[in-house]
């Protein structure tokens, strides 16, 4: 057990060092940070001091080495913009905006889901299945941004009942945590519906009903437990889509995470930004990865016996 | 005389609810005493495994709503009981072995809290000690370590017997094996039929055993009614059954059962395949691959009784003895 976590987070390191790798390259391939930072009436003695200065007159290797030691001391070097921000303290500074509004996200995703999912799979062929699943597939076919925008023409603008964007208490979290949540929401109601199917159709919840079991534990005790396995085999793919998601989200109610920030830095070429951002999406997905992995353990006696 | 504790009567099960929906069993009809082992045989598709999932109401939505006919238990109709009481007698007075013990067992709970869910149910107080008691009744080793196990670390033999297990938590008055048997080994499904038999005495049970295996009706059966495209072609005494098979179905049936005591010859076989729901001929459904066929077979048979308990539904009763090994 230790030592299959032990493994796993060996890999994680083993991740993160090549996404690093990555995304120093791209930052190279994709531009030329010294005409970023230098001023429209710079000489090209200014420019070959800022060469010089930052390391790029390096070969590559040197400059990565260079870039990946001071990663590793926390120095992801300053914002391009005005402020000259440090990267890490500003992306840092936006990360409780955005796990806030993801976790809300994820655990209003998890019970809606599940509980839609269970109620179709009871009520199969009826019309609440029906209406479910009608709402599944509308949550999975709306592009996160138009939806966000009648969110907000609606309750903001029409109705009035919610705040149209922005960061404050808790109202401000509705709108923007449905038009994150709904693709997820949608995903996890079809796919708790399907495996509870199979569940209720199984052997085993013949043998609770030859029992004599009443139906609520039936669905509860026996075939809920077995239906969650696939919910967290997906997990890790649905904390992706929330942090990617968050990128459209953030930008369409002003949510001031990191989301907006990588949006706002990438129109900047701001690419000590980027590069920390992209680093600190990446540990968190693993991160959430290894989660995973330890819910497997809990949910699934027969995953025990293999690690 | 006393009352049959199971009497099943023009037992239909459709496809639906339509009455033109094709049917799985067509006008079942059959007694089971108090005690006593009836043994259902037919091939794959006869509708021997619903009619034991009837008894339960344990059929899809599908089936349970193309449902007619009466099943009596104790003189009380299962099919139009309501659920609260239905639930009492499943486990309490019915239970019920299913097939496959790779699939029966929940594969997230350990062994303990399946047994003792069961046996919760049938009012036992010191739980542990009454789950100790189940598993070493089906010769389970070290019970105390194997309630804590979970079924993919056991072997299917053992499986099976913990399904047993759980079957009988509830002290169950018949139980209904559906081929359970079918997935084991050889050797296993020997020691299983045994230690049936002697959970049967112990119990006082009566047993309906579904098979397709003539070896284990002769092994654990008192009576046996033969099923063909959803009927009871032929029932009697196992002993009549096997020496005096008077319907061709059966008759075809036994003979081409593998034996030791002859020499080895090429085993004969029924020409044709059964047919399938929806398509099942007029009349005698066997009479397109029966030998003995002729123009009244596409009628309805008559039912004939050939001595005490031996009746069959065929125009034509093969009358001379069979030999059997």
């Amino acid at each position: 057990m230790l030592k299959h976590l032990a493994g796993r987070l060996a890999e994680a390191l083993v991740a993160l060092l090549l996404m690093s790798l990555v995304i120093f390259l791209l930052s190279r391939v994709i531009g030329d940070p010294v005409a970023l930072l230098l001023s429209d009436s710079a000489t090209e003695a200014d420019r070959q001091m800022l060469i010089a200065q930052l390391g790029l007159d390096q070969p590559g290797w040197r400059q990565y080495l260079t870039f990946l030691g001071n990663a590793l001391q926390g120095d992801f070097g300053q914002s391009v913009t005005a402020g000259r921000e440090d990267a890490l303290h500003l992306v840092l500074s936006r990360l409780p905006a955005s796990l806030s509004l993801a976790g809300i996200a994820l655990l209003f995703t998890l019970v809606v889901g599940i509980l839609l999912g269970v109620l179709a799979a009871v009520t199969r062929g009826t019309v609440a299945d029906l209406a479910v699943r009608l709402l599944a597939l509308l949550g999975q076919s709306a592009p996160s941004f138009w939806l966000g925008i009648m969110l907000i023409y609606l309750f903001a603008v029409k109705l009035g009942w919610l705040p149209t964007s922005g960061l404050g208490g808790a109202v401000y979290y509705v709108l923007p945590a449905l038009t994150l949540g709904l693709f997820t929401l949608a995903a996890i109601t079809r796919l708790v519906r399907a495996s509870m199917l199979e569940a209720l159709g199984s052997e085993y919840v013949k043998l609770a009903r030859i029992k004599g079991v009443s139906e609520w534990a039936v669905v509860l005790r026996h075939a809920l437990g077995n239906s969650l396995i696939p919910v967290v085999t997906f997990m890790g793919t649905f904390f992706a889509t929330m942090i990617t998601g968050a990128v459209v989200v953030e930008t369409v109610f002003a949510w001031p995470g990191i989301g907006r920030l990588a949006y706002e830095s990438i129109m900047a070429r701001d690419f000590p930004v980027i590069q920390t951002v992209v680093l600190v999406i990446t540990a968190f997905f693993i991160l959430a990865n290894l989660i995973v992995d330890l819910l497997y353990l809990a949910i699934d006696p027969r995953m025990r016996a293999r690690s | 005389m006393t009352d049959p504790l199971l009497s099943i009567r023009g037992l239909t099960v459709r496809v639906g609810k339509r009455s033109d929906a094709p049917s799985i069993l067509d006008e079942v009809s059959l007694d089971l005493m108090p005690g006593e082992t009836l043994g259902l045989v037919g091939e794959s598709g006869s509708g021997k495994s619903t009619l034991g999932m009837s008894v339960l109401r344990l059929t899809s939505p599908t089936l349970t709503a193309g449902t007619s006919g009466r099943i009596a238990w104790k003189g009380q109709d299962i099919l139009t009981m309501p659920n609260r009481k239905l639930r009492h007698i499943r486990g309490e007075e019915i239970s019920m072995i299913l097939q496959d013990p790779m699939a029966s067992l929940n594969p997230v709970q350990s062994i303990g809290t399946q047994l003792k869910e069961a046996l919760r149910r049938g009012g036992k107080r010191n739980l542990s000690a009454a789950a100790e008691a189940a598993l070493a009744e089906v010769n389970i080793p070290s019970p105390a370590e194997r309630l804590r196990a979970f079924p993919h670390q056991m072997s299917g033999g053992m499986r099976q017997r913990i399904v047993s297990a759980i079957g009988l938590a509830q002290d169950p008055e018949l139980l209904i094996c559906d081929e359970p048997t079918t997935a084991l080994d050889a050797t296993i499904q020997y020691q299983f039929l045994e230690l049936l038999k002697a959970l049967r005495a112990a119990h006082h049970m009566a047993m309906l055993f579904i098979t397709h295996d003539f070896g284990v009706v002769a092994r654990i059966c008192d009576r046996v009614a033969v099923m063909y495209a959803g009927r009871i072609v032929e029932t009697g005494p196992v002993a009549e059954i096997f020496s005096r098979p008077a319907h061709p179905y059966t008759k075809a049936l036994l003979a081409s059962v593998p034996s030791t005591s002859h020499a080895p010859h090429r085993l004969p076989v029924i020409e044709g395949a059964p047919p399938a729901v929806g398509h099942r001929p007029q009349g005698c459904p066997f009479h397109p691959r029966c030998a003995a066929a002729s123009a009244h077979c596409r009628h309805a048979p008559p039912r004939t009784e050939l001595r005490p308990g031996h009746t069959l539904n065929c125009w034509h009763p093969q009358e001379h003895p069979h030999e059997i090994a």
